[in-house]
């Protein structure tokens, strides 16, 4: 107060009319909150935390560089239920309790924006928690599909889905705050979406109709599988959503007593898309079983194959960009096997592979079984003019996917033919494999090492993708794993020299050990030679 | 008021304003302050909270119990963890004092009262943990659960909640810590499941079982000394 | 006696200086902390109360070191502290909120204790609302039971950050009455911005503004400063520090007066705004009459 301070007259008032005038502040006040939800810690932590373990994952070197666009889009939309969808409800359920948690709703209640349309404001103001969800999965999904080796193509309705989850959880935080005033709400309302991803990822669940009623959805199959094959009903599931989300918004405007007409609208868009997309969603796809048996049956139908050097490569529809990848390795294990076994059998050729209905159902099959479906394979590889194709999973782009084509590349060199299933590789054999896999390339040694850690008795080269791998026992793994942490000048010539004799499938263990001076444990009488594929 | 509003001394006049002596005030020693502190800190305490999240979580572990479906035990330990996690949300609202305006100047010192509200979330938060894992145990192929681990885990989880009550409180200056509480928490939780796999805390049963959860007893230990920090420390003099 | 003694008391928050060289000290009976918003007065009155150490400076309270946890316990013991913003439990009756309070003050004899708060409560006029749970009383009566609480115990330094807000003129004066029979017995130290409260209530007055004591005395002595920069006239006059029409249709200017003015008595007020409204952060605190 440094001089008399009179009462300057108040600026002329603008005076819309009523209904513009409220539009405008409403738009006024979804811009005001959309900022603050925007500039929330929690917002920034759930932004940072969605994209924290991917950064760290291309920083350190360990993400894929083959990934899978349409299996990339389940694992986020898992993600973002959780981290941007939960963060987004608790904003959401803070905003709208913020009048009563500071005391000032007494004051607001006579402002003349009416509260139907503050809460119209508070829901608007989502859309912006939607949008950076949008751009957040954009952006990790579109550094994915920028790289070489991506498969697979983004469905939109797939991209959308994260940030549908966004508002619907938002629409859950607002509907939580109109109904009971207290914070406690918002929290136990997010461990209540965690069941539910929890009950979504449940195999028990994911046989039937029920799964599609949840908000997220998980493949019914632990790997990617090709477009055609896939149950996930992305539009009408994004339709499903939306539907909740505006039947919430009814709900809300109801509550505080909105127009009746616009409550009605509200509610009606909101039950056709809900129960439209609800409903449908779950409707068995007749073609579907035809398309799986085909996929599992008879892949050469529906692929594409392409030749690179003498070696050809099949795969399912959207994989091509895995067959450098493919190429490398089988490469790289060319090279380390004798000149004149480079080419033994008929041409090398690669084929994707991926056994539907054994994945699915968590089935553990006989292994005769599995030598009827392989023999059976085979059968159709030769009809396709691949015969013994060396077979290879939808997955790609880990050491251990690595390992395992390239041990079903070193037994087709070694053996002349594709692996038929059934027992494990036994005598020397199977050590030679292990060496051959092993002295490829850094990545399937890696990749080798990484299988030994998680199996038991035997070194199994095999993923979920590809049942029926080899496996070699730990006592024939020994010596060769032993043998390569020797300088590697020393045992190519020594391996090419007597390599008829350790393909041989009688060459025992024993000879293995001699040939390289590495010592072989004796075998223990109780455990026998257990059984061999012969 | 419709009296004279004068100050009687206290040894000198009764409400009614009749010259009777009434006893000299005495104070009592820090025991006698805490058994006459027990009931009105109860009464002060945000029970209702922690006795929804808890029955919330009770409610969890039921469907799987009465529908008699058989989950593989790792699926069992999840829930089991969404129940921690909602008796943890609930042990956040432990510590709101809207009287902590008053309150902070009194003589007695924050943490006595903090210590009954401790003992009170404890109890309730314990029984209905104990309920989730009776109803757990009483399903099908559930008897062999590590429940000792597990409870160390909830355990670790409800002191991490009071933990972040208590900052919550002490950076309230109403004192109504739990709204930073509850999103500290859930924060934690949510760095917790994302963990990479040397320190990985939501481990599943087999080989890193054991290397996780010596983790876990030391996430609880930290936390309890870290809530004895936030309680008593007082903000130092920057000279 | 002297109750309180603070010297060079100095508070930061980051890179705002809340309170920089405050001294003053407290004798029995009721001082005034005047000073317009955002001056420091709560931080000040929190420091008394214990409530916040100082950065800097030294404090003693009723011969006790705040600094010290001892000493703050002691000190604790003998305080009332009203807050500016206090709380309560919405679910308790106006009884058993005080009641808690007092055991907080170590009362743990309950027949003692409870005379002790009926008495506090009846001293602030809440009697036939003990049974009331807190959520049903009105902004008043809560001011009033705050109060209570800060009386319970008997305190013998009693700090109250702008207790009579929310009272009615009624209410104003029987808490008038109230505090300056405490301020026969007890010292107390009361932040406002009522300067009638000054004027009736307090033997001494300290004024704070951006952190600073600016004036530390009597409340004739603060009206004292703006003597002969007063005046009326028929019209507002642009060079004053405040100009305004009173009741009678004449204004009243503080400021340096024209010629010929016509001089009136200051009030407390006019010494206030003297001091605050013509203060530019440089000069040195006013002090009168050798109080310090």
């Amino acid at each position: 107060m440094t001089a008399t301070s009179t009462l300057a007259p108040a600026p002329a008032r603008p005076t819309p009319s009523s209904t513009d005038g409220r539009r405008q502040a409403l738009l006024a006040l979804a811009r005001f909150e959309a900022f603050r939800m925007l500039r929330h810690p929690l917002t920034i932590a759930a932004a940072l935390l969605f994209l924290g373990p991917w950064l760290w994952g291309w920083l350190s070197g360990s993400a894929n560089r083959y990934p899978v666009l349409s299996d990339e889009l389940i694992v986020i939309q898992l993600l973002a239920l959780p981290i941007l969808g939960g963060s987004a409800l608790i904003v959401a359920n803070l905003v709208t309790l913020r009048a009563h948690r500071h005391k000032v709703d007494a004051s607001y209640d006579v402002l003349v924006l009416p509260p139907a349309w503050r809460l119209g404001g508070f829901l608007l103001a989502l859309l912006s928690l939607a949008g950076v969800s949008l751009l957040l999965v954009g952006v990790r999904v579109g550094v994915s599909a920028l790289l070489p080796g991506a498969v697979g193509s983004v469905d939109v309705a797939t991209l959308v889905t994260p940030a549908a989850l966004v508002l619907l959880l938002g629409a859950v935080g607002v509907f939580c705050g109109v109904l009971i005033r207290s914070v406690l709400v918002a929290p136990l309302a997010v461990l209540l979406v965690l069941v539910l991803e929890l009950v979504a990822t449940m195999p028990s669940i994911i046989g039937t109709g029920w799964r599609f009623l949840l908000p997220v959805y998980a493949s019914e199959f632990p790997v990617p599988v090709p477009a055609s094959v896939s149950d996930r009903p992305a539009a009408r599931h994004l339709a499903y959503l939306v539907g909740l989300t505006v039947l919430l918004v009814a709900a809300v405007l109801a509550r505080a007593a909105a127009r009746r007409s616009f409550v009605a609208a509200a509610l009606s868009v909101g039950l056709i898309l809900a129960v439209g997309g609800g409903l449908t969603q779950s409707w068995p796809d007749p073609g579907m079983a035809a398309a799986r048996a085909t996929v599992e049956d008879r892949p050469a139908s529906i692929q594409s194959c392409v030749t690179r050097a003498d070696v050809t490569y099949c795969f399912f529809d959207g994989f091509g960009g895995f067959v450098s990848g493919w190429d490398e390795v089988v490469t790289s294990v060319r090279a380390v096997v004798p000149d004149s076994a480079a080419s033994s059998g008929p041409p090398l050729a690669v084929r994707q592979r991926v056994p539907l209905e054994e994945i699915s159902a968590y089935q553990t099959g006989s292994i005769a079984e599995a030598v009827r479906t392989v023999a059976a394979w085979k059968t159709a590889d030769a009809a396709a003019g691949t015969p013994e194709a060396v077979r290879v999973g939808t997955e790609w782009g880990d050491a251990r996917a690595s390992a395992v084509l390239a041990a079903g590349v070193a037994y087709r060199l070694m053996a002349g033919e594709a692996f038929d299933g059934g027992f494990s590789l036994c005598g020397a054999r199977a050590a030679l494999l292990v060496w051959l896999v092993g002295q490829a390339s850094p990545t399937t040694l890696a990749g080798m090492r990484s299988l030994d850690e998680t199996s038991m008795g035997a070194l199994s080269f095999s993923d979920v993708s590809t049942l029926f791998g080899i496996s070699a026992p730990d006592r024939a793994a020994a010596p060769a794993l032993a043998l390569l942490k020797r300088p590697s000048a020393e045992v190519p010539p020594l391996v090419e020299r007597h390599w008829a004799e350790l393909t041989a499938r009688d060459t025992p263990l024993e000879r293995f050990g001699a040939i390289f001076g590495v010592p072989v444990q004796p075998l223990s009488p109780e455990e026998g030679e257990g059984l061999c594929t012969t | 008021m419709h009296h004279v509003s004068r100050v009687p001394a206290p040894e000198a006049v009764d409400t009614s304003g009749r010259a009777t002596r009434v006893p000299v005030l005495r104070r009592g020693g820090r025991a006698r302050t805490a058994v006459a502190l027990v009931w009105p800190t109860l009464r002060a305490m945000r029970i209702v909270p922690l006795l929804t999240a808890g029955l919330v979580g009770v409610a969890i572990v039921i469907p799987p119990a009465v529908t008699g479906s058989v989950l593989p035990p790792d699926t069992h330990i999840t829930v089991l963890r969404l129940v921690m996690a909602c008796v943890g949300i609930g042990v956040t609202f432990a510590l709101d004092d809207p009287a902590k305006p008053t309150a902070e100047t009194l003589p007695v010192p924050a943490w006595l009262g903090a210590l009954i509200r401790a003992v009170a979330a404890a109890a309730v938060g314990g029984t209905c943990w104990v309920a989730a894992l009776v109803v757990t145990r009483s399903g099908l192929e559930t008897m062999s659960l590590p429940y000792a681990d597990l409870t160390c885990e909830a355990a670790a989880v409800v002191a991490v909640a009071f933990l972040a009550s208590a900052i919550g409180w002490r950076r309230s200056p109403r004192g109504i810590g739990s709204p930073i509480a509850v999103s500290a928490l859930l924060l934690a939780m949510t760095v917790t499941a994302l963990l990479p796999a040397p320190v990985r805390l939501l481990v599943a049963t087999g080989d890193g079982w054991d290397a996780a959860h010596d983790r876990w007893a030391y996430v609880l230990a930290g936390a309890l000394v870290a809530t004895v920090g936030v309680l008593t420390v007082r903000r130092r003099r920057r000279r | 006696m002297t109750a309180v003694r603070a010297t060079s008391l100095a508070l930061r928050y980051g890179r705002t200086t809340a309170l920089e060289d405050v001294s003053f000290s407290l004798r029995t009976g009721v001082t005034g902390l005047l000073g317009p918003n955002g001056a420091g007065k709560t931080t000040l009155l929190r420091i008394v109360a214990t409530a916040l150490p100082a950065d800097g400076g030294t404090l003693r309270i009723l011969g006790h070191d705040p600094g010290t946890p001892p000493g703050r316990l002691a000190v604790r013991r003998r305080l009332g502290y009203l807050p500016q913003d206090p709380g309560f439990h919405p679910s308790f009756t106006a009884f058993e909120f005080v009641d808690y309070v007092a055991i907080l003050k170590e009362l743990t004899h309950r027949s003692a204790r409870h005379a002790e708060v009926a008495r506090v409560l009846s001293a602030v006029g809440l009697d036939d609302r003990r049974r009331s749970r807190i959520r049903t009383l009105s902004g008043g009566m809560r001011q009033r039971l705050a109060l209570a609480a800060a009386l319970v115990g008997d305190p013998d330094l009693v700090i109250l950050d702008e207790p009579t807000v929310g009272l009615d003129p009624e209410q104003r004066l029987r808490f008038r009455e109230l505090i300056a029979d405490l301020g026969e017995r007890k010292t107390v130290l009361l932040s406002t911005h009522q300067t009638e409260d000054v004027m009736s209530l307090c033997q001494e007055v300290v004024v704070l503004d951006r952190g600073r004591v600016r004036f530390e005395g009597t409340p004739s002595e603060l009206a004292g400063l703006a003597a002969g920069r007063v005046w009326t006239s028929t019209q507002r006059q642009a060079g004053a520090l405040a100009s305004w029409r009173t009741g009678t249709g004449l204004h009243r200017h503080v400021g340096d007066p024209p010629p010929g003015a016509a001089l009136v008595e200051p009030s407390i007020e006019d010494g206030y705004l003297t001091l605050v409204g013509a203060a530019t952060g440089a000069e040195a605190p006013a002090t009168a009459g050798g109080a310090r």
